[in-house]
């Protein structure tokens, strides 16, 4: 059966959205529904004749979308939900609302409130010039100096919109702290990219240690590395504070027949005392060249993000020491190799009799172990350390910004001319004669203050990059009445931080600055471009993000006592997976219904032994895995990003999952839980012994919480048979009536897992592959509609008004016509009148 | 005679518990150290201090034997006895108030692990947005942290801001935006004393601060009519914090005036670090005595932990137990399991109770008072069991000499009293007229 919009809405209108609500609907549904229950029940003591508590509700104006213009009567409205939902009204004494009376009431009240503030949005204007997130300012300086420096490490994080985005206009905010850490930012920065004339190129720090060996312990003097268990530590003598190192390694495996290749852990830092602390992880590969012709690989890092030994400011000439690169080794599934025969350990420390102890301890493993040579080991050949890195000085980003300046005796002259090209780059647009002669006039301020002109000229580029044309992208109006394009360099914008996060590139600049952006052609091809550019992948990754709620995983702490063996990494491939369907969906032109059911993933090792997959990778690198039917996975509601995060670490959550999924994939979520809800409490006496479903059973006998509860929880008990960290299960726990107690928890008696429920159209489901059928099948155009809104919203940086409705309606035929490809829809969207106007 | 940290004459060299201080010439010696440049004021300095540990406590009933190693004493009242944990603030027992039942009412459907980002501002974070308020040393500084060159001091064992829900600051602006806390010691040393404000480039950096900022007010300012209405107001709120900025840069040039403190670092352990629990406690709780001392400032926070899995998760490690303070927490209810997170407890009592008594041996003003009687020391989690969001285990010590009498007693509420309302009687102990802070009715009753 495929449903018109109008028969879908239909289906949902406990949950419809303002979509279907419009206000004249609104209307005629309160004059003919639901007038006549209000007159029934509250005008007597809320009307003409009493107006108990100065409230009147038969003259409350049920027109919310335009309202008495004060908002006052949304207040009203929000309070009589609330009075409702509480069950405090009408009073106990007086006559109750029916079931579908309050159903009715509930979901007017909600509708309407939803469908004014829509308008209200609308009305109030669009917020359409914004502030670069956290990570677009990451981005952009990265981009705009040529540093790889994490540039946002002070700034607080950004808040999520009411849809999840965090590049959402209105909800960016400012503060004095902001502007303090930009500035601080900004400095740092320039004093690298920027240095003084005739400054020295920094003394460059390099060592080698060669000749390790495999699986041995050499003398401890020996070439300052000691392989243990295999684990190599690396002593670095001397180093920069601050600048971008080189790591260097050589590395092979000796990987016994049916083992899969190791995974080498890099990290770097100060170590006092105890050595075997990794300190900051520069980074990890997996090591697949065997031992006799060991692989080279490179990591890069900045120092200053890596704690250091010893003190820099107090002069007490302290040596730097405890500074070691560790490299360590994981197998494919992320456990330590760790082999008890080499655990190091100081032959003359300890008594005599502790010394025989971990002589025989030591014995013992290697009895048990196989001979080395037949285990899985490893060879580092040589490590070579670097820093700072500088293949040329000075510094390119130095040459690049200051080659104006050359062959100029006059400084404010040499001032002007390198001001304005970097004014250009920085606010990505031309800019006029008057603001580069203002941040002239800031140099001849500031230039008496300091020692030279290159510090003058990096305070003037310091103010460029907390100037609001830097930090916002500005989108100027004629008339702020009135719609109008966007200019060729406003589009610019918006194309590469759409699609890339970051500044436009010279190409998209070049276009607008000869006025060619605009024009259909050359805008298509334009989004081609971005599109097959590998920086697109941030793209797929932010929209997955944020989309998806994949920092939800961050917010879960997987209880221990319920599952000791849950690897915590396993959050971060998780994510990774997430990330990693989004952008095989987006790399290889695929229906974006591959979310909803799909026979791959995107997995690791690790990942794939825990879904119990039987494609396993044999490293810890992520790629395309196929999924068996009889796998029971495929789709965004079988990976562990949705399933362990929207749990709550103990037990699967149905009422979370369930909410996810009528929000983020069918865009209509449920009306918010009334104040004072009662959360179902696996602690409390009345839950003892019963199943889940049992338990929301009895949540559901309170009048208040029924109605709505008998449309959501059915989404999430179809997933009742994925547990807390998102493996398959074929029984639940149920806890013992021995109440509270963590011990009773455990002994449960579990049951069969029940996933079989009956969603509020009365279809009946049993488990997820039906309700993934029933979401291909039922829900085609919800969930299409819901992918274009949220793309809409993320494209535009907003949340969607009653303006946006005509443009929703026509990019979702359009997708769902195209097969939901998703790069079929970006292009759709970025061309659309919506993405080119302001 | 004892060295008094308030009333410092010139040259003085300052022996504050194991801390040498070379003091300060300062010109505003002779108004008390560290009293504003602007300012006549010779009023004693009122001071508030708030620490958090994450996971909450064990909490064996009466009759369990290991009941001694619950964090809650027994008895009530006047009448109380300390169990095995918070043992070490026996000599301190004038000096504190314990209490039991309070928490955020409106925390507690939030996540068990969550409410660390919430314990000082007493909100329920906003769904999806996971906004904050302003917390509660925030909330004081902004009104009285005027009178000291640090308006407040925010530090944590991980540092930073962490991630939402599983914060590593205590700290949120009036617009629930975290601070970001300092968490190396060397750093937080640099804070306070390290900067020689005095210098010619500090001066010319301010002045050129000042006039960058001047250049994007006026270009903000220029945009305004070629904006849409809802953009106007965006750019509102980037010049009201830009001008908040400038406010900041020109009382960091007033202060410049003033030198800072010379204080011989050698004796505090800067090199400590996180992965040496018992000296890296000790070095925070040092450098808040230092502050309080030479008048830096007078609010600051300590989060010894977050909730997320981070550095101080490992703590326990440093008593030979097992290096996973969650683990240890969920393991409280296990036989031999509360004793083992009662050690930890213990151990962080201990250092605790040695900064109090540093606080309580420095005299500052007249009368046999102290910079303990002038100084409001919360401490506490926001789990009591671990996942659970009522009851924290709370003390307040401190601030007799601002009015607090309750010391000596256990005092225990019902659950429908929010610990807003202690907050409320704190900023009133400081001074302000607050009638409200969050979801308070009014102050705490008992104290």
């Amino acid at each position: 059966m495929r449903l018109s919009v109008s028969q879908l809405l239909g289906f949902l209108s406990l949950f419809s959205v303002a979509t279907s609500s419009g206000a004249d609907d609104l209307l005629t549904d309160y004059h003919n529904e639901v007038r006549p229950i209000l007159a029934k029940l509250c005008f007597d003591c809320h009307g003409p004749d009493k107006a108990k508590g100065d409230l009147r509700i038969d003259t409350l104006n049920a027109d919310l979308v335009h309202g008495d213009g004060t908002g006052a009567d949304a207040e009203t409205w929000l309070d009589a939900l609330d009075q409702i939902n509480l069950e405090e009204m009408p009073p106990s004494k007086s006559p109750q609302p029916t079931s579908a009376e309050r159903q009715q009431l509930v979901d007017w009240i909600g509708r309407a409130l939803r469908a004014a503030a829509e308008a209200q949005r609308y009305a109030d204007g669009r917020v359409v010039s914004r502030r670069l997130t956290r990570y677009e300012y990451a981005n952009t300086l990265r981009d705009l100096l040529g540093l790889q420096m994490d540039f946002a490490r002070e700034l607080p994080p950004d808040p999520a919109s009411p849809e999840g985005f965090l590049n959402n206009g209105n909800t960016l905010e400012m503060s004095g702290t902001q502007v303090e850490t930009y500035l601080a930012a900004a400095r740092q920065a320039l004093a690298t990219a920027i240095v003084e004339e005739g400054a020295g190129k920094p003394e460059i720090h390099r060592f080698e240690v060669a000749d390790t060996a495999v699986g041995k312990l050499p003398r401890r003097k020996d070439g300052g590395a000691e392989p243990v268990n295999p684990e190599f530590v690396v002593d670095v003598k001397t180093f920069p504070r601050e600048g971008e190192f080189r790591l260097t390694i050589r590395a092979g495996a000796q990987v016994p027949a049916g083992h899969d290749f190791p995974r080498m852990r890099v990290s770097l830092g100060n170590v006092p005392g105890i050595i075997h602390v990794p300190r900051k992880l520069v980074g990890e590969v997996d090591v697949t060249a065997p031992a006799e012709a060991p692989e080279t690989f490179e990591f890069r890092g900045r120092i200053e993000d890596f704690p250091q030994p010893g003190d820099q400011s107090f002069g007490s000439g302290v040596s730097f020491h405890g500074m070691v690169v560790l490299i360590d080794f994981l197998d494919a599934e992320g456990r330590e190799l760790r082999y008890a025969d080499r655990t190091y350990s100081d032959p003359k420390a300890g008594n005599k009799k502790q010394q025989a102890e971990a002589e025989a301890a030591r014995k013992k493993a290697a009895a048990e172990l196989p001979p080395d040579g037949e285990r899985l080991d490893v060879l580092i050949d040589s490590v070579v350390f670097e820093a700072p890195t500088i293949t040329t000085w000075p510094p390119p980003t130095h040459t690049c910004w200051l080659a104006a300046a050359q062959g100029i005796d006059d400084e404010i002259q040499r001032a002007e001319a390198v001001v304005g090209p970097f004014l250009e780059r920085a606010f990505r647009r031309p800019v006029t004669e008057a603001e580069t002669a203002s941040y002239v006039a800031l140099f001849e301020q500031v230039r008496p203050r300091t020692e030279s002109f290159n510090a003058a000229i990096r305070e003037v580029f310091a103010a460029a990059l907390v100037s609001p044309h830097f930090l916002y992208r500005i989108e100027t109006r004629e008339n702020p009445e009135q719609t109008e394009p966007v200019t060729d360099h406003e589009l610019a914008g918006r194309l590469s931080y759409f699609l890339w996060s970051t500044l436009p590139d010279t190409r998209l600049l070049d276009l607008a600055n000869r006025g060619r952006l605009s024009d259909p052609e050359v805008l298509a091809g334009e989004i081609e471009r971005l599109l097959d550019d590998r920086r697109t992948t941030e793209f797929a990754d932010r929209f997955a993000d944020q989309w998806f709620d994949l920092d939800a995983l961050d917010r879960v702490a997987v209880n221990p006592e319920f599952y000791p063996d849950f690897d915590n990494d396993l959050k971060d491939a998780m994510r990774t997976e997430a990330r990693g369907v989004m952008r095989e969906i987006l790399l290889g032109d695929l229906s974006c219904l591959e979310l909803i059911d799909s026979n791959w993933t995107v997995a690791n090792r690790a990942l794939a032994v825990h879904y119990g997959l039987a494609d396993r990778p044999r490293t810890g690198e992520f790629r395309r895995v196929s999924l068996a039917p009889g796998e029971r996975r495929g789709g965004i509601l079988s990976q562990g990003a949705f399933l362990v995060a929207q749990s709550d670490g103990q037990m699967p959550h149905p009422i979370k999952r369930a909410v996810w999924i009528l929000d983020r994939l069918l865009d209509s979520p449920p009306p918010p839980p009334p104040p004072d809800v009662p959360v179902l409490d696996p602690e409390s006496a009345d839950l003892a012994g019963l199943s889940l479903k049992e338990q929301l059973a009895v949540h559901r006998e309170k009048e208040s919480c029924r109605d709505c509860h008998l449309g959501i929880d059915p989404w999430g008990i179809p997933l009742e048979h994925f547990d807390a960290t998102g493996r398959w299960r074929e029984t639940a726990p149920v806890r013992l009536a021995g109440k509270g107690k963590k011990q009773g928890a455990r002994a449960a008696a579990p049951v069969p897992a029940d996933a079989t429920t009956t969603l509020p159209d009365g279809t009946a489901i049993d488990g997820l592959a039906q309700l993934k059928r029933y979401l291909l099948l039922e829900q085609r155009e919800a969930f299409a509609r819901s992918v274009v809104k949220r793309l809409m919203s993320y494209a535009l940086g907003r949340s969607l008004d009653f303006g946006d409705r005509e443009t929703v309606e026509r990019l979702t035929v359009d997708f769902i016509e195209n097969d939901f490809r998703l790069r079929h829809l970006i292009v759709a969207l970025a061309t659309d009148e919506v993405f080119r106007t302001k | 005679m004892k060295p008094k940290s308030w009333h410092l004459d010139r040259r003085t060299v300052l022996r504050g518990a194991g801390v040498s201080l070379a003091l300060p010439w300062l010109e505003g010696m002779s108004r008390g150290l560290g009293a504003a440049p602007a300012s006549t004021s010779a009023e004693l300095p009122k001071r508030l201090c708030a620490i958090l540990f994450p996971y909450g406590v064990a909490m064996p009933k009466d009759d369990d034997p290991a009941r001694e190693w619950g964090w809650f004493p027994t008895g009530e009242g006047r009448d109380y006895q300390l169990t095995k944990v918070l043992e070490p603030l026996r000599p301190l027992r004038d000096d504190v108030t314990i209490f039991g039942g309070l928490s955020h009412p409106r925390c507690r459907t939030m996540n068990g692990h969550d409410t660390g980002d919430t314990f000082l501002t007493g909100n329920n974070l906003a769904p999806v947005t996971y906004r904050n308020t302003v917390s509660l040393d925030q909330y004081a500084a902004e009104r009285l942290g005027t009178a000291t060159r640090l308006a407040s001091l925010t530090l944590s064992t991980d540092g930073g801001i962490g991630p939402r829900t599983r914060s590593t600051t205590l700290s949120y602006s009036s617009k629930g935006q975290p601070i970001p806390a300092l968490s190396d010691p060397k750093l937080i040393f640099n804070r306070l004393f390290g900067q020689d404000n005095a210098s010619r480039s500090d001066h010319a950096r301010l002045e050129n601060s000042g006039s960058i900022l001047d250049l994007v007010l006026d270009q903000s300012k220029s945009l305004h009519r070629r904006l849409g209405a809802a953009d106007q107001r965006k750019l509102d709120e980037y010049e009201t914090s830009v001008r908040d900025v400038e406010r900041r840069v020109e009382r960091a040039r007033e202060w410049l005036s003033v030198p800072l403190p010379q204080v011989d670092p050698s004796t505090i352990a800067l090199e400590a670090n996180p992965d040496g629990p018992k000296d890296y406690i000790g070095a925070i709780y040092d450098l808040m005595f230092l502050a309080y001392q030479t008048d830096l400032t007078r609010f600051t926070t300590y989060q010894v932990g977050s909730y997320g899995p981070t550095l101080a998760r490992t703590f326990p490690g440093c008593l030979g137990l097992e290096a996973n303070w969650h683990g240890l927490a969920h393991g409280a209810g296990k036989k031999g399991g509360a004793e083992k997170i009662g050690q930890f407890d213990r151990f962080l009592a201990e250092n605790l109770a040695r900064f109090l008594q540093r606080m309580k041996d420095t005299p500052e003003g007249e009368d046999g008072v102290s910079m303990l009687d002038r100084t409001l020391v919360l401490y506490g989690s926001s789990n009591s069991k671990t996942h659970q969001n009522v009851n924290y285990p709370l003390l307040l010590a401190g601030g007799r000499d601002l009015g607090l009498a309750s010391h000596g007693q256990y005092l225990r509420y019902g659950a429908d009293t929010p610990m807003s309302n202690l907050f409320v009687t704190m900023l009133q102990r400081l001074g302000l007229e607050t009638a409200s802070f969050a979801d308070s009715t009014g102050p705490l009753e008992g104290v």
